[in-house]
């Protein structure tokens, strides 16, 4: 078991294999040597670091994920797993706080999950209607809109 | 006060000024109230791209640090770093990156900021030097703590928000590029298409400015997800000018990757392929599906700035694969504009339809592509009918002042595609073939290219000129050709057997009716039995000399006689493989004459390593035995043959024992040699080693028996290829298998 302290203080106690699902906290175990510390987690929360330990423990039993030297072939399917489009289903802020902390545990199949999450929710939208997904707010003038309008043409959906 | 300094992000405060933030400043119950406002003013000089004047401001805050000896946040370097950079003050910004990296040696930052300036200055080797460090140095931080560089990244992309102490403000942004780090928004962005993320330039300026500043999208253009017809060149130009902007210091584009489809004007295509493929690798460029319909314009209105180009000497485009539905759909390559093909001096490799052969002809002629060494022209007759082209190309004929020489070109190949196993027909006058030529221009191209190397037209039918109704008749002479080494004329009709370069070492002239002309020998020497008027009929004899690989599969019109003369004209030492498999009018063995024409090729060909005299039922027993006597024999080729178990016995007894070859006295003892034979290699088993036969082919052989199959695998133990008459598939082992079901 591995005792993992959240920004706030809340401490979580964790099967190893479950906690090294982070990159970032399989080093440190490696590093300390000794599983038994308690590792401060110092950029995420209780809250999020409680969904993504969640997210870990169904995952833990994946296979490594495999060297990722063919960059090229990044498939551009935004097909993401039942379960992990479930556990995706919060609010827009958990959603970037799982990211970033995916991000800075280093936990590449979940950022994958969250980046294609994010880009489900922009993908095929209007401009008009990414705006209200994420309460962007316009600020074009009247003038610049219409020269991108023009630069854009030929990129518009019919 | 500090309403006026949470204004709203989006309004740029174009003139705010430093005295309105001192005056701020003073009314600030500490100097940190001051030092703030400043560097907020700063921060928004900054995004108002006013660098100069927040260079001023941020240099104020340090100084007032400096003096009142309190620490230099490098938040404040960082930024000043940016914008000395963006001045172009790069000795100043290089000052600020190491000061940075002094105060925090992890900071991921700095490192950035440094290798970024090397690399503007192209110091190459510094910037690596610095990023390794760099990565080091945080590799060796990230166990123990977290890295800042994250937190940095995102708080360079959000304009007001103080980091650290608002952290827990309510009212934050759900803008994914204000709270995500840029690498992370790449990363979200890679999952979506070009076009996909080419539109989101409309969602607001601060997507517009992430989306223009990308370097992974512009570097991957894909068209193949647009409405057909869209694109113009114009377009295509402003996606390479967004791309080239994010690398404006070399200039280069940095396309890495291009899918071209659906363009509206082949030449803009063109064109624009030239640009790119200066970056792109060749199989990364994909030039395919453009509209037939609109490549109709005169290529003149389609203007593309390629003075906006730096000047190299060399052009770096290396090879060019001009798709079918290009060659097809744009039928004026030859006036396609000479800065077009200019640019392409550098190419070595076309690859074109077979239907613009004239206008590649013309072009070289015209002294473009100079360093052509490869030109593939091929047809694929599935795709389309018949073509024609070259004809009335105008070249100059050779002894022309204007005639010009393609020393560099190397190989040649025109015609069907260069796969398929048989010329796709081409039997009997090639009737069957799919490209239709002019001969003499045909003629007049080949001896351009003084230098080739190798030369292969597959299905091609040239046809000879018809001036008043007099038919000249041309014979093509490779003598010209003094380098010329590999011909190949497979289904292909050039009305008279061409004469062969006596350089030739590979001639192949499968699935045609052309032969090896007939010498008939007079009082005065040998001459050939037939010419066209006014042609010498003197023997050329080195024509065949250096042949040392001969293929005449599938020749319909090739007879005993012929292939005799032809194999005599060949030098015995050199020619080591020959190739007569489908050659009806070769009779190995005749009731008639023995295996007399067997004898022939064994006497004149003693040095054959590879034979191959498949499909003919003229090759027996009678014919079989005399291989025997073919010491350096490596692989021989009797499918489809009507070869017995006698015939094979004798001839691994003529292998084996070649010298003690007095037991044979075949004609009464057609069942009992393979025993013979068998005891024979068992008294002498190191007999075996002298073997040189390595592959033997006996498929569909119906008179070999399983027995024979077995003794050729079991008891030689040489490898072989044994593949068996009566199952198609099943070869020696399905024989076995059968046998024991039995």
């Amino acid at each position: 078991m591995v005792k993992l302290i959240s920004s706030d203080g809340e401490t979580f106690s964790v099967e190893k294999d479950v906690a090294e699902r982070s990159i970032l906290i399989k080093n440190m175990i490696e590093d300390v040597g000794d599983s038994s510390t308690e590792i401060p987690i110092p950029n995420v929360t209780a809250n999020v670091l409680k969904k993504v330990l969640e997210w870990c423990e169904h995952h833990k039993s994946d296979p490594a994920p495999v060297s990722e030297d063919d960059n090229d072939s990044r498939k551009k399917s935004t097909d993401i797993d039942e379960w992990d489009q479930k556990f995706m289903q919060v609010d827009q802020e958990m959603l970037f706080e799982i990211i970033l902390a995916a991000n800075y545990l280093d936990i590449k199949a979940l950022l994958e999950v969250g980046c294609k999450t994010v880009a489900n929710m922009i993908k095929g939208k209007s401009p008009e209607e990414i705006r209200r997904q994420f309460n962007i707010q316009m600020d074009f003038t009247p003038e610049e809109e219409a020269q991108i309008r023009r630069e854009n043409e030929w990129a518009e959906d019919r | 006060m500090d309403g006026y300094c949470n204004a709203a992000p989006s309004t740029y405060p174009a003139n705010i000024n430093e005295e309105n933030a001192e005056s701020c400043a003073g009314y600030g119950s500490s100097g940190r109230t001051k030092e703030d406002i400043l560097s907020r003013q700063a921060q928004k000089f900054m995004n108002a791209r006013q660098f100069t004047e927040a260079i001023r401001l941020f240099s104020k805050v340090l100084d007032t640090r400096r003096r009142n000896a309190l620490s230099i946040p490098n938040e404040i370097l960082e930024n000043r770093c940016k914008c000395l950079m963006k001045c172009e003050l790069y000795a100043a910004a290089e000052e600020d990156a190491r000061a940075i990296i002094r105060n925090d040696d992890s900071s991921a930052e700095g490192y950035l900021l440094l290798g970024k300036i090397h690399q503007i200055l192209e110091h190459h080797r510094e910037a690596a030097d610095v990023y390794s460090t760099g990565l080091q140095r945080l590799r060796d931080v990230v166990a123990s703590t977290a890295t800042t560089s994250t937190a940095t990244v995102s708080n360079s992309n959000s304009n007001d928000s103080d980091s650290g102490s608002e952290n827990d403000n309510p009212q934050r942004s759900s803008d994914p590029i204000e709270r995500l780090p840029s690498e992370i928004i790449e990363l979200v962005f890679s999952q979506l298409s070009f076009i996909n993320r080419v539109n989101l330039r409309r969602v607001s300026n601060r997507w517009k400015t992430f989306i223009d500043s990308s370097t992974t999208l512009w570097s991957e253009i894909d068209f193949s997800e647009c409405e057909a017809n869209r694109i113009t060149p114009e377009i295509l130009q402003w996606c390479i000018q967004r791309s080239r902007s994010q690398n404006a210091i070399t200039g280069s584009t940095g396309i890495r990757k291009a899918v071209l489809n659906n363009l509206t004007t082949l030449c803009g295509a063109l064109c624009i392929a030239l640009l790119l493929g200066r970056e792109i690798p060749d199989d990364q460029l994909q030039l395919t599906d453009i509209s037939e319909t609109l490549v109709e314009q005169e290529p003149e209105e389609v203007a593309l700035d390629f003075d906006s180009i730096p000047n190299e000497d060399e052009q770096t485009l290396k090879m060019l694969h001009l798709d079918q539905s290009v060659c097809l759909a744009f039928n004026n390559w030859n006036t396609l504009g000479d800065t077009t093909w200019r640019r392409m001096s550098g190419l070595t490799v076309l690859r074109s339809h077979a239907a613009i052969l004239s206008d590649i002809a013309n072009i070289l002629q015209r002294g473009f592509l100079p360093k052509l060494q490869v030109l593939d022209c091929y047809y694929d007759p599935s795709k389309a009918g018949r073509c024609r082209t070259l004809t009335g190309t105008g070249l100059p004929e050779p002894d022309d002042s204007n005639f010009r020489e393609l020393c560099e070109m190397k190989i040649f190949n025109f015609g069907g595609l260069p796969v398929s196993e048989l010329g796709q027909a081409g039997i009997r006058s090639g009737r069957g073939a799919s490209v239709y030529v002019d001969h003499h221009e045909l003629d007049k191209f080949i001896s351009m290219m003084s230098n080739l190397e190798k030369i292969s037209l597959v299905d091609v039918y040239a046809s000879s000129r018809s001036l008043d109704g007099i038919h000249y008749f041309e014979r093509t002479d490779f003598r010209g050709n003094k380098k010329l080494s590999t011909i190949i004329l497979k289904g292909t009709w050039l009305e008279r057997m061409p004469i062969i370069s006596p350089s030739c070492q590979n001639l192949v002239m499968s699935s045609t009716s052309m032969t090896p002309r007939t010498v008939i020998y007079t009082p005065t020497g040998m001459k050939y039995d037939s010419s066209y008027i006014g042609e010498d009929r003197t023997v050329i004899a080195d024509e065949y000399k250096a042949i040392a690989s001969l293929t005449l599969e599938n020749c319909e019109m090739l007879i005993d006689s012929k292939l005799t003369d032809t194999l005599y004209r060949c030098q015995s030492s050199r020619l080591q493989y020959l190739n007569l498999a489908r050659c009806p009018g070769i009779f190995f063995s005749s009731p008639q004459y023995g295996a007399g024409m067997m004898r022939t090729i064994v006497e004149l060909c003693p040095e054959l390593r590879s034979l191959n005299i498949s499909f003919n039922e003229s090759v027996t027993d009678t014919a079989v035995q005399e291989l025997g006597y073919l010491n350096y024999l490596e692989s021989l080729d009797l499918s489809h043959t009507q070869i017995s178990d006698s015939g094979l016995a004798l001839m691994f007894c003529r292998f084996l024992f070649n010298e003690e070859t007095n037991l044979i006295e075949f004609e009464n003892r057609f069942t009992a040699i393979p025993e013979e034979v068998r005891t024979l290699v068992e008294k002498h088993p190191e007999k075996i080693e002298l073997l040189k036969i390595k592959q033997l082919n006996i498929n569909s052989c119906p008179m070999v028996s399983d027995l024979m199959c077995f003794w050729i695998e079991d008891v030689l133990r040489v490898q072989l290829d044994c593949r068996l008459v009566v199952e198609a598939e099943g070869g020696v082992e399905g024989r076995k298998r059968r046998r024991v079901s039995e």
